[in-house]
């Protein structure tokens, strides 16, 4: 062989390798080995994440019948993408290994799994007995065709008003300050007022956890370099505390004496907005009785009665400094910039829940920080449809749907010929707000406790109520009640259950729900429930059905036809039977039906083919010339809200004095019901944490939350910690005159407390710190004060 | 002598690959090597580089031939072709 | 048979560089594949530390700093020039195309996550009061020794704790072990290929993860470090996917279609 021939073998031999190596490096089969993107068989839709009110939307990813993915979702004008940590575990809710997937009956002690036949018999059996001792307690998690069919079940079909959500423990009081100020429900601006404003004002709140999407679109229009000052106005250091430029402290319940302080100064400094007031403002003060609406008052009477709140007595009274009280005024004295207050469960959950939300609605009004993209007073929610299915559909014991009063006889014959009933179906008086249904339902019958059966859908109230002991505890000895949980993992409130039915949950059924900024979101069911888990929706008419065919007057409107009749083609669906239930979407024929009520108080809804394509629509949506629905962003303001006459510029439109003005209201700080002592010497508040949602049943079973705050702490502040003798992770004992708890210390810990309070989050259902809170409520919206009550705390080991 | 390295894409289609291993096997200082189920390797003798570059357009005219990738090149060798144009 | 006569042209010319350029590409990408490549440092240039002849730092006439540039000097290249050339840690940012280490980061990737795609949760104890704590060793980036902190690979958002928790609470006393069914979408392991030596697709969702040199730079994970990332303009040559960045999909557009038609889908 010549070297030539030689080199030209190696040379060959050597391309041919070079190009056989390449091709089994990259071979098809290679390939295939290595996976191609791995969603490539995941199937995506949207839907409104399943926790709090912020309403984001989450694009679910669903393989074989499986959620194994969550994605935020881009084309979402809420969160444009982003989620909180909650968010983007909100599929793993679905999967504890504990769901429930059968109808449980208890025997003695114990569960034994029984047919949805014999539990649907059953309830019917119990209602059939006594239908004016049932009672149905509810959720502001509840989608608004499950509410709404609750509603109609209750109030249209048995003539029986007690039915009230657990929102009455969330947000009553924003209903009732939004009521007594605007005539009508709900915000006027909306989530772009965090884009534009210039000061955001915190009121008690703490949306770094609670709604951190929100805080996010505020705080990280800094980073684009962007001034937005911050203001906290708190009662302990929060995370939102660490973003704020300002942080004032107040003491527990005096938030009433520094808006009260703020409005004293723009009067007398005269940095009100005179104009805004003179053409768009009432005055309001309390009446003799105390009513929701009270008697009107005059401008002079107003300022007479905000006279002696002078920057030094609001000192005296709530701790923060003169100074910066007139800071404050200052801010809302300056016409130029846009001011946003944020409130959620600090103002609400207050025993003058509806006097301090009113104050801050009037501070705005009195200033004229209204009506303008920046300059809004917006009260959040913390739950996902708190809005739509009970503020909207009106699953209150007071209310009828479209912001219908049952004590209104107009309103009822509204309704009864909306549902085609006999006149006179709907009961006149209002049914039992939450604190008291449970009261009565913990009450032995022979001694008033007039409910006796309670159905209790997607709630956890043996975990929320407050002062358990009385309200939740005492059912365990009483007989003749009978407890109905639907829910999708044992509870604290299945503990005492006699009947617990398997629900399916958020993406396992079509649901609408409703945001704090009047957006209504709409998605589909996109995975099977485990074993014979049901609709919420379904469970209900299921049993209404049973009573029908048993023949109970209730169940049939004025043709003599089933409440929930559906018809397709003329012919009758048996949605009433669970294998039928989607031949027809039934979310859609309950919304339609219900969106002819959504017209009287203009919050018009458009049809459900329209939420099928937005990620959501704010109210009212309102049909255009051209046929197209367009959404509405700012109420009241001409140049947004369709319904503004023209020219007005602002019109309050519901008003309660019916000329088209919103209510400035006084209401004097009084003291709360309960203050610390020589014996209980510390405040209790109590909330909730990032990483869990409300009760914990969802979060607490996904490992990467659970992981991240695994138990209940209660938070010391370090020199009361220093005085008790307790170290960081020692066990406490947090005890009031109504119950104790042992938690472990956690000293500057994720919040701060002042000297002389405590923090205890309610999350963990091994620690139910409900059992030492207090059960007194706000007058008008009987709304729970969870935020403040006595307790005192001890070493355990000094026991 | 030039020498170079070849992956040869075939088409799916098996009609159309039909003729396509006849026209390779013909190809004057084509070597087929190994092969998967679309491409195949190859090492291709030429004059010169140039020549080379000439056949790999001519190669991509066969019928069933996709793609053709140049994986290796010979570079230690002068180009005889650009010495004496 | 070949029957045109080649042409001598610049543009034949063109081609062959091309070709040698794809060829030694190639070849770079098989050994590539089968071992490490490790970059040779570049050190300081010789000319500078031939001329250097004393250990004395010759110092600027403070008169004349102005017109002084701050660059490594002379002295500072003999200084350097004097070190122990970099011995290979096992951190050295070297870029490696290795299987086994490519597994390990994504296994290591996904124990910190539900599923592909979510936020990771944070494997030590945070103070959490304030974004400034996590910038400072997120906001770049840094690898020390065996320890490696990531940089953050989205856009600067204010309030990490909102999606990053703790694994385990160090403060609240630990972990609790807790139970769940839910199968997370596993990570990708690698993007597709148009034809062999084509550039991979990115196999995920670039959504929060605009800064692909974050993991696939120098500070990423052994095995998930790019073995160009000099080249600094990634979407040049990988494609992000429509689909796995949930764009609007066909369905989408025509709903838009007959919007702007003002029909009804």
């Amino acid at each position: 062989m010549t070297p030539t021939t030689d080199r030209r073998e190696f040379l060959r031999a050597s391309a041919l390798a070079a190009a056989a190596a390449t091709l089994h490096a990259s071979s098809p089969r290679a390939l295939a080995e290595s996976p191609q993107p791995a969603d490539s068989d995941v199937r995506w839709d949207k839907a409104p994440c399943r926790f709090c009110g912020t309403g984001c939307h989450v694009q679910v990813g669903v393989r074989d019948d499986k959620v194994v993915a969550i994605a935020g979702d881009v084309d979402a004008d809420v969160n444009k993408g982003l989620l909180c940590v909650k968010g983007y575990h909100v599929g793993l809710a679905l999967y504890g290994p504990d769901r429930l997937t059968q109808p449980l009956l208890r025997r003695g002690d114990r569960f034994e799994p029984i047919s949805w036949d014999r539990a649907l018999d059953l309830i019917a059996d119990r209602i059939e007995a006594n239908p004016a001792r049932f009672a149905f307690y509810g959720s502001g998690q509840w989608t608004i065709p499950e509410g709404y069919a609750a509603q109609k079940f209750m109030k249209g079909g048995l003539g029986n008003n007690h039915i009230d959500p657990n929102a009455r423990l969330c947000m009553a009081s924003a209903v009732t300050g939004f009521l007594a100020t605007y005539g009508v429900d709900e915000p006027a601006g909306c989530y772009q007022d965090l884009d534009a404003c210039d000061v955001l004002i915190l009121w008690g709140n703490n949306p770094a956890e609670m709604h951190p999407v929100l805080f996010s679109r505020v705080v990280d229009r800094r980073a684009r370099g962007e001034n937005v000052l911050l203001i906290d106005i708190g009662t302990r250091r929060t995370r939102s505390t660490e973003f704020a430029q300002r942080y004032l402290e107040f003491k527990p319940h005096t938030d009433l004496a520094i808006a009260n302080g703020i409005a004293h100064l723009l009067l007398q400094r005269k940095t009100y907005d005179a104009k805004f007031v003179a053409d768009h403002c009432a005055f309001r003060a309390m009446s003799d009785p105390p009513e929701l609406n009270g008697r009107a008052s005059t401008f002079d009477e107003y300022v007479k009665s905000l006279e002696p709140y002078t920057p030094e007595y609001v000192e005296s009274i709530s701790g923060v400094a003169a100074d910066d009280i007139r800071f404050l005024a200052d801010l809302f004295g300056d016409a130029k910039l846009k001011i946003t207050s944020l409130w959620c469960m600090g103002m609400n959950q207050h025993t003058a829940g509806t006097a301090i939300n009113s104050l801050v609605h009037g501070i705005h009004l009195l200033s004229g920080h209204f009506g303008k993209p920046g300059d809004a007073p917006t009260s959040l929610t913390g739950q996902p449809s708190a809005c739509g299915t009970v503020r909207e559909v009106g699953t209150l014991s007071h209310a009828l749907p479209g912001g219908r009063l049952v004590a209104n006889e107009d309103h009822r014959k509204e309704c009864e010929a909306l549902w085609n009933l006999p006149p006179g179906r709907i009961h006149a008086k209002p049914g039992y707000h939450t604190v008291l249904m449970w009261e009565k339902f913990c009450t032995p019958s022979d001694q008033g406790g007039d409910v006796d059966t309670l159905w209790v859908q997607v709630t956890n109230p043996g975990q929320t109520l407050p002062n358990l002991h009385k309200l939740f505890d005492r059912k365990a000895g009483l007989k003749d009640k009978f407890l109905i949980v639907s829910d999708v993992y044992p509870t604290a409130t299945t503990r005492l259950a006699d009947l617990v039915l398997p629900s399916a949950l958020w993406v396992e059924k079509n649901g609408i729900y409703g945001n704090s900024e009047r957006r209504t979101q709409q998605w589909f069911r996109m995975v099977s429930p485990p074993g014979d888990a049901r609709d919420d929706c379904w469970q209900t008419i299921a049993v209404a059905r049973r009573l029908f065919d048993r023949g109970m007057a209730g169940m049939k409107d004025k043709d003599g036809g089933f409440l929930f009749e559906t018809k397709r083609d003329g012919v009758e669906v048996p949605i009433h039977d669970w294998a039928h239930y989607y031949d027809v979407n039934v979310d859609e024929r309950l919304f339609e039906e219900y969106r002819a009520f959504t017209r009287k108080k203009h919050k018009d809804l458009a049809p459900y083919a329209e939420y099928v394509k937005a990620r959501g629509l704010r109210w009212p949506v309102v049909q255009q010339a051209d046929g197209s629905w367009r959404e509405t962003r700012y109420r009241f303001a001409e140049f947004d809200d369709p319904y503004v006459a023209k020219g007005k510029g602002i019109q309050f439109y519901h008003s309660v004095s019916k000329d088209d003005r919103a209510q400035i209201w006084f209401h004097p700080y009084r003291d709360p019901p309960e203050v610390p002592d020589a014996e209980f010497p510390f405040w209790l508040c109590t909330g909730r944490v990032l990483e869990h949602w409300h009760t914990g049943t969802m979060t607490r079973r996904i490992p990467q939350l659970a992981r991240a705050v695994p138990r209940a702490y209660v938070e010391l502040n370090a020199d009361d910690a220093r005085a008790l003798g307790v170290s960081n992770g020692e066990p406490v004992v947090v005890e009031s005159r109504r119950g104790r708890i042992e938690l472990a210390a956690w000293i500057d810990g994720r919040g701060r407390p002042p000297r002389g309070s405590v923090f205890v989050p309610f999350f963990d259902e091994m620690k139910l710190v409900n059992e030492v809170t207090l059960e007194a409520h706000d007058p008008f919206s009987k709304q729970p004060d969870y935020k403040k009550c006595a307790v005192r705390i001890r070493k355990r080991s000094a026991e | 002598m030039h020498c170079s390295g070849l992956i040869l894409t075939l088409d799916r289609d098996p009609v159309i690959r039909a003729t396509t291993f006849e026209c390779l096997e013909r190809w004057p200082g084509l070597t087929l090597g190994e092969r998967t189920e679309q491409r195949v390797a190859a090492a291709l003798e030429a004059e010169h580089a140039t020549a080379a570059i000439a056949a790999v357009e001519g190669l991509r005219g066969c019928p069933g031939v996709v793609h053709v990738d140049v994986v290796f090149a010979e570079v230690s060798a002068p180009c005889a072709a650009e010495d004496s144009p | 048979m070949n029957a045109q006569p080649p042409s001598f042209s610049a543009h034949r010319l063109a081609h062959l560089l091309c070709a040698v350029v794809v060829g030694a590409a190639g070849i770079g990408y098989v050994v590539g594949l089968r071992q490490p490549v490790r970059i040779q440092r570049a050190g300081p240039s010789e000319s500078a530390g031939a001329a250097s002849t004393s250990d004395v730092i010759p110092s600027t006439h403070y008169a004349a700093i102005t017109d002084t540039t701050a660059w490594p000097n002379r002295s500072f290249a003999t200084r350097v020039r004097g070190l122990p050339a970099p011995t290979a840690t096992p951190d050295a940012p070297a870029p490696v195309v290795d299987a086994s280490a490519r597994d390990a980061a994504l296994r290591a990737r996904a124990s910190r996550r539900a599923y592909a795609g979510a936020p990771p949760t944070i494997p030590h104890a945070v103070d959490a009061r304030s974004a400034a704590a996590c910038m400072a060793c997120h906001g770049d980036g840094f690898v020390v020794g065996s320890v490696r902190a990531p940089k953050i690979p989205h856009a600067a958002f204010s309030n990490c704790t909102q999606c990053h928790v703790e694994s385990a609470a160090s403060a609240l006393g630990g972990t609790t072990a807790v139970a769940t069914s839910f199968t997370g979408l596993e990570s990708p392991t690698s993007g597709e290929r148009a034809w062999p030596g084509a550039p991979p697709t990115i196999p995920h969702s670039t959504w929060m993860r605009s800064d692909c040199l974050a993991c696939h730079g120098a500070g990423g994970a052994l095995g998930l470090r790019s073995t160009h990332a000099w080249r600094q303009n990634c979407l040049q040559c990988h494609a992000t996917s429509w689909q796995l960045d949930r764009r609007p999909t066909a369905g989408d557009a025509a709903m838009f279609w007959s919007d702007v038609n003002g029909e009804q889908p």
